[in-house]
């Protein structure tokens, strides 16, 4: 394709962010990004409104009419420069679609189901499963009884090897096929059967014409393969039609986007896959805290590894990630006392109202600890669902972070420190910023177009945030016992040569900046304990090359878990110092 | 210099006179009980839907001793037919038709399939009605769903409601923005709807209970209480938000006017998007010709415009619009906004907040 310009629109549960990629001197790049109200919890709802007012505020920023009278999007681009080539959509407005599962077990067939589901915007409503999961065995009719209750959008049949057992899982798929009957014609619920391949003749016949059966390769053919990548193929084709079905005004949008509606997570997913070729031995880690949703992606080799987290962020989905984590465990991050009361007033006023923002120091860093939790439990749970990544992000190199918690910011050591304390990277690595919410549009992009998607990473659209050195300790260590230390030499564009000697200390977070210009290299570490950055215990190589970027080095001697005093007051003094190192605290940039 | 830009925050209806149009509808498809024109009460279901309560699975092939296949055959009763407990399903004759092998069915109810050897019986179904809520005229049916329904009268738009729909009398207990105490609330609210000018204290809940009221109306509430509401026989309403805030005197003062007049609280459905919509609190009040004005359409932020502000450190203040700055500013918190100034009530300085920490209200 040979586009000169494309905007692409993110519908969020929030806001819809509209962005313009253009061919600027003969590269195509990011040129301006601009979002309004999603205009979805109104008296008359209407997404078509939330994206015109978006691309209205993208022409007044960028210059470039895009909308002609009517209100329509001007395309393809005009002779006047007016107009773009292409738009394409993503999409995370949308509830998650009611997903039932049913398999031969919980480790194989319904482990790899529970792994698609995850990675689309679903919620389970209800698992079958042949072999009891609680110790009891259910009946054919405790099923059906089971599926009716659940009204589910989706059901995901699977189990038994290719070949394998085949009777169980035929008694599954009648199950959800009579279940589906029982529905009304237009509300009947697709069915997915991913099983043994034995029965897909069988599926079919089941299902008959009027049941929308379709029949996709075995998630689990042998114990050692897995497919889960047509399952949540469908997951996302039911996601989009039933939004189309339900949220006004999307359909408008859809016409310009040539029919195209990406869900948002999805999108993601391309780039962390794009990032995550440029260092294939160490994998990519992709992280978005938004209104309603937070989505963990790694992409590590050919393994895609996701969770959509929906009912989580710091809009509507607060109120929920609240009531899973709690007082305690949103208050361990704040650098000052807050009652209860104050909190659940916050937490009620931010749900009803998702679009307001801090104000006040004092809301900034309540808001950014729900961002924490967020994150943390979309981590904590893709450890869960793939332990072949490891208990912490060792390998990941480069870590982006994107969504409304990540939004333009004066403060990018408090969002730096929020990725540092709820994923608690070991190793080296590289924290990119995305501050104005680019990654969902590239992703759309690199689903139509490979080529320009590459042209646009390749121009390097985020902000390099900083160079994070945390090493992992063999076991506790003194409030600023000496870790190690390491030099950093510069080299400008000049030639003038700079060396200086950094500590790392226990405890301590220490941020050293690192011009924009030029080389920088870390050598000669010293240990004085047996930490472990990567390489084994005392052990580095001699020459790193590091990018600073827009905090520089960071390095984080705090020790991995992460261990915050016990003492309310002591933590909060904990908390107010690592603010302090990063540089959250003050002026702001 | 960049066009200037038209901001649409949320926006709150609180009117003394308005005409009232609202949308009721079923979740899922049935069948409409109104027809255009007709005058309603609160508690005429204009729809009714109905979902399986239960189903029941008789394997008849295997009770026969046949294959799936050929047990159809064999089937008494077809698809759609009511049947009683033990009356029979399938019938085959063995033994040269000296003996013969019945199904009965083991409850009351419909057959709603009949395959693969097997005959589901939903039994009974579960009815989901939908009641109008308040009183008016229907003016609009939606096929298969339900009605839109119109009144005159004040409309108050509130912040939160604990439960269903309710309505009764309305019954003033505060002289103003006082915080509502158990010794505001006498005997003669039993069976009204409360109303207190500002926070709700722990005690007038367990008062209010005690003597039976039809539910409370507030400005604000701890959210600490919230466990407690759970075991209340009534529900509550508040019209600003969770904490100690007052009512809006504009809310007060509607509320005031219509003292022994009997209110309407509706929970609007659950928007595309899950969340709830804001409870309204309604209160029927005849009109003269011409019809009082609708409160429709979006409001944009203006000067001159009167807001709400949500936020700390002004949260619950109200004010007035005098400038939208012309690019985004940086906040205290380091955040990036296009911000308006206030001039908030009562005081002479003015303050920049950022344009979505406001409501729009619609006085």
């Amino acid at each position: 394709m040979s586009w000169k310009s494309l905007v692409t629109i993110d519908v969020g549960s929030t806001q819809t962010r509209a962005l313009l990629f253009a061919r600027v001197e003969d590269r195509f790049r990011f040129v301006a990004a601009a979002s309004a109200p999603t205009h979805l919890h109104a008296a008359h709802p209407d997404l078509a409104l939330g994206g015109i007012r978006a691309l209205e505020y993208l022409s007044a920023i960028s210059g470039r009419l895009l909308l002609d009278p009517q209100g329509i999007l001007i395309a393809p681009e005009l002779s006047t420069g007016a107009g773009v080539d292409a738009c394409l959509m993503t999409l995370s407005a949308a509830p998650p679609i009611r997903v039932a599962l049913g398999g031969l077990s919980p480790e194989w067939s319904l482990g790899s189901l529970r792994r698609a589901a995850a990675s689309a915007y679903t919620q389970i409503v209800e698992v079958l499963s042949v072999v009891p999961i609680d110790g009891r065995r259910q009946t054919e009719e405790e099923w059906l009884q089971a599926l009716i209750a659940a009204e589910p959008h989706l059901v995901v049949i699977a189990g038994g090897m290719d070949g394998g057992a085949a009777r169980p899982v035929q008694a599954l798929l009648e199950t959800a096929a009579l279940a589906a009957r029982l529905r009304p014609e237009g509300e009947r619920p697709w069915i997915l059967f991913a099983g043994n391949a034995v029965l897909r003749e069988e599926a079919v016949a089941l299902a008959g014409r009027e049941l929308p059966l379709q029949v996709l390769q075995n998630v689990r053919p042998r114990p050692d393969v897995e497919h889960i990548g047509p399952v949540v193929e469908r997951m996302d084709q039911r996601y989009v039609e039933r939004a189309l079905a339900s949220l006004p005004g999307l359909s408008l949008l859809q016409s310009w986007a040539r029919g195209e509606v990406l869900p948002t997570a999805r999108a993601l997913s391309h780039v962390a896959r794009y990032l995550s070729l440029e260092t294939p031995d160490r994998g990519t880690l992709v992280v978005d805290v938004g209104g309603n949703h937070t989505v963990v992606t790694a992409a590590h080799g050919g393994l895609l590894a996701q969770v959509v987290q929906s009912e989580s962020g710091i809009g509507q989905g607060i109120l929920s990630l609240y009531q899973r984590r709690g007082y305690e465990r949103i208050t361990r991050w704040l650098p000052q006392e807050v009652r209860p009361e104050t909190l659940e007033a916050f937490v009620w006023t931010k749900a009803m109202h998702p679009l307001s923002i801090p104000q006040t120091m004092e809301e900034l860093w309540i808001e950014l600890a729900f961002a924490r939790e967020a994150l943390a439990e979309a981590w904590e749970q893709l450890r869960t669902l793939w332990p072949e990544l490891g208990r912490s992000p060792w390998a990941f190199e480069p870590i982006l972070l994107t969504g409304g918690a990540f939004a333009s910011h004066a403060r990018p050591g408090a969002l730096a420190l929020v990725a540092l304390d709820a994923l608690q990277p070991v190793g080296i690595t590289t924290l990119l910023w995305d501050p104005v919410g680019l990654t969902p549009g590239l992703g759309a992009l690199a689903a139509v177009d490979a080529l320009l998607a590459v042209e646009v990473v390749h121009s390097r659209p985020w902000t390099p945030l900083a160079t994070v050195l945390a090493p992992a300790l063999d076991g506790p260590v003194a409030p600023d016992e000496l870790l190690f230390t390491v030099e950093v030499h510069h080299r400008g564009p000049d030639g003038s040569e700079s060396v200086y000697e950094i500590e790392a200390r226990g405890g301590r977070l220490e941020v050293v900046p690192i011009l924009g210009v030029g080389e920088t290299e870390l050598r000669r570490f010293r240990m004085r304990r047996p930490v472990d950055l990567g390489w084994g215990p005392r052990r580095a190589p001699r020459r790193i090359r590091i990018v600073g970027g827009l905090l520089g080095l960071i390095v984080d001697g705090r020790g991995r878990p992460l261990r915050l005093a016990e003492d309310p007051k002591a933590r909060r003094e904990q908390i107010q110092r690592w603010l302090w190192d990063i540089g959250a605290l003050g002026g702001g940039l | 210099m960049m066009e200037a830009l038209r901001f649409y925050p949320e926006a709150v209806t609180f009117m003394p006179l308005a005409t009232i149009r609202r949308e009721r509808r079923l979740p899922i498809p049935g069948k409409v009980r109104v027809q255009r024109g007709d005058v309603v009460d609160a508690t005429t279901v204009l729809a009714v839907a109905e979902q399986p309560a239960g189903v029941v699975i008789v394997d008849i092939a295997r009770a026969l001793k046949v294959s799936p296949q050929r047990a159809a055959a064999y089937l008494q009763r077809k698809t759609g037919a009511s049947v009683r407990a033990q009356e029979v399903l399938a019938r085959r004759r063995i033994w040269l038709g000296l003996r013969t092998l019945r199904v009965r069915s083991p409850v009351d109810g419909e057959i709603v399939i009949a395959a693969g050897g097997k005959v589901l019986i939903r039994a009974g179904t579960r009815s989901l009605e939908l009641r109008a809520g308040f009183p008016g005229k229907v003016v609009e049916v939606i096929p298969d769903y339900g009605a839109v329904i119109e009144t005159t009268g004040a409309l108050i738009q509130a912040f939160w409601s604990s439960g269903v729909d309710f309505n009764g009398m309305i019954r003033i207990v505060t002289s103003g923005a006082e915080p509502l105490r158990a010794r505001a609330i006498d005997p003669v609210a039993q069976g009204t709807i409360v109303v207190g000018g500002a926070w709700i204290e722990p005690g007038a809940l367990e008062q209010a209970e005690r003597l039976q009221v039809r539910g409370i109306i507030a400005g604000s509430m701890e959210a600490s209480l919230l466990p407690m509401l759970r075991e209340l026989s009534f529900p509550v309403v508040l019209t600003e938000g969770f904490g100690r805030l007052p009512m809006h005197p504009g809310i007060f003062r509607i509320l005031s006017i219509y003292q022994g007049r009997e209110a309407f609280v509706v929970r609007p459905f659950a928007g595309p998007d899950g969340r709830p919509g804001r409870p309204e609190i309604l209160i029927p009040v005849p009109a003269e010709n011409p019809p009082p004005p609708e409160p429709t359409g979006d409001a944009d932020l203006h000067p001159g415009v009167r807001v709400r502000l949500l936020r700390e450190p002004y949260r619950g203040r109200t004010g007035t619009v005098s400038r939208i700055s012309p690019y985004p500013w940086t906040l205290d918190s380091g955040l990036r906004s296009w911000c308006a100034e206030i001039q908030l009530d009562g005081e002479t300085d003015k303050i920049w907040v950022p344009v979505y920490n406001v409501e729009i209200l619609r006085p």
